[in-house]
């Protein structure tokens, strides 16, 4: 499974729930993802934390645009390769409510800041 | 903004892009981590590009083949409609058959029609075939010679034949192949219904 979800709490008290994303993500993996953030975590806070080596394929990657509706969304990455990947799914989507970080610390506290 | 960036990347980058142009979507820019800047979008952008140009490659490569299979399902029925309508066989007596041709008889038409009306005339132990070429406009030059065999060959398996409406030019190729040619006896009615009427005469069926 690439993804493994965490229900967890912010250092401020807020719950959130924390993805752990590896390995290829295809089109069924990221139709489960988006039914997650818009089904049961619905609005929710979401961290991902998306390993080094993850891959997405074209059609997965134009299904996670779908996320657009979901709550605050923060990924860290320490991986260029995945980061800029990211850049490319959402540079058409400027969407305020998603940030890229490579430290989870800084990513935590932005997902404080967010209303939910 | 300014990025330097070296000779090689650019050279690869170019390469790909050529290959694409010529229809090779298969190769793709390799990336490395270590190349963290934003020429590094520019690559994963393009091999982006020729993963989606793979795909609708492969899309339309499947709807052709849909296609193709399609149009060879629909050419064979045609065909089979086409075959089926050109030689319309019919039992209008029992061991009486009629066969009325309409449009050009050519060789291949000609050879369809004799051995669907071999088959049946044997099938049905026929007497009598009546063919009628009423609908028939002109006959391709070798092809009458091919039905004045198929005449003899219904004579060799017992039924007679008889050819009925007949318009001038055809008469005047058979006349100039000999009415009898290759000792194919061809005996000639105006019209369908008198050909029936004689077969039926011949029969005793009919009450005069």
């Amino acid at each position: 499974m690439p993804f493994r979800y965490e229900e967890l709490v912010t250092p401020r008290g807020r719950p959130y729930v924390r993805v752990h994303v590896s390995g290829d993500i295809d089109i069924r993996d990221a139709e489960e993802y988006v039914a997650k953030f818009l089904g049961p975590y619905l609005r929710r806070h979401v961290l991902s934390v998306v390993a080094s080596g993850t891959e997405y394929t074209a059609r997965a990657r134009k299904h996670l645009l779908a996320m657009n509706d979901a709550g605050p969304h923060a990924t860290v990455t320490n991986s260029a390769l995945v980061r800029t990947a990211i850049n490319l799914m959402t540079r058409s989507q400027d969407n305020p409510n998603y940030r890229v970080f490579a430290d989870e610390l800084a990513a935590l506290a932005w997902l404080d800041e967010q209303e939910a | 903004m300014s990025v330097t960036i070296e000779g090689e990347r650019i050279d690869q980058l170019l390469r790909i892009i050529v290959a694409a142009a010529t229809g090779d979507y298969e190769l793709r820019v390799p990336l490395v981590e270590e190349d963290d800047d934003e020429f590094l979008e520019v690559e994963l952008g393009v091999n982006y590009l020729l993963e989606e140009l793979t795909l609708g490659k492969a899309r339309s490569d499947g709807q052709r083949q849909q296609l193709e299979a399609r149009a060879e399902e629909l050419a064979h029925q045609q065909s089979e409609l086409v075959q089926a309508l050109s030689t319309p066989v019919i039992a209008v007596w029992p061991g009486v058959l009629a066969l009325p041709l309409v449009g050009r008889v050519d060789d291949e038409r000609a050879a369809t029609i004799t051995a669907v009306l071999l088959e049946r005339v044997t099938a049905e132990r026929a007497t009598h075939v009546i063919l009628d070429l009423t609908g028939v406009g002109t006959i391709a030059g070798n092809t009458m010679p091919a039905l004045l065999r198929m005449v003899r060959a219904i004579g060799l398996l017992g039924a007679s034949c008889l050819l009925t409406g007949i318009s001038p030019p055809v008469a005047q190729q058979i006349v100039a192949l000999g009415a009898t040619a290759g000792g194919a006896s061809v005996r000639a009615l105006a019209q369908l219904s008198d050909a029936l009427a004689f077969v039926l005469a011949q029969k005793g069926a009919l009450q005069r």
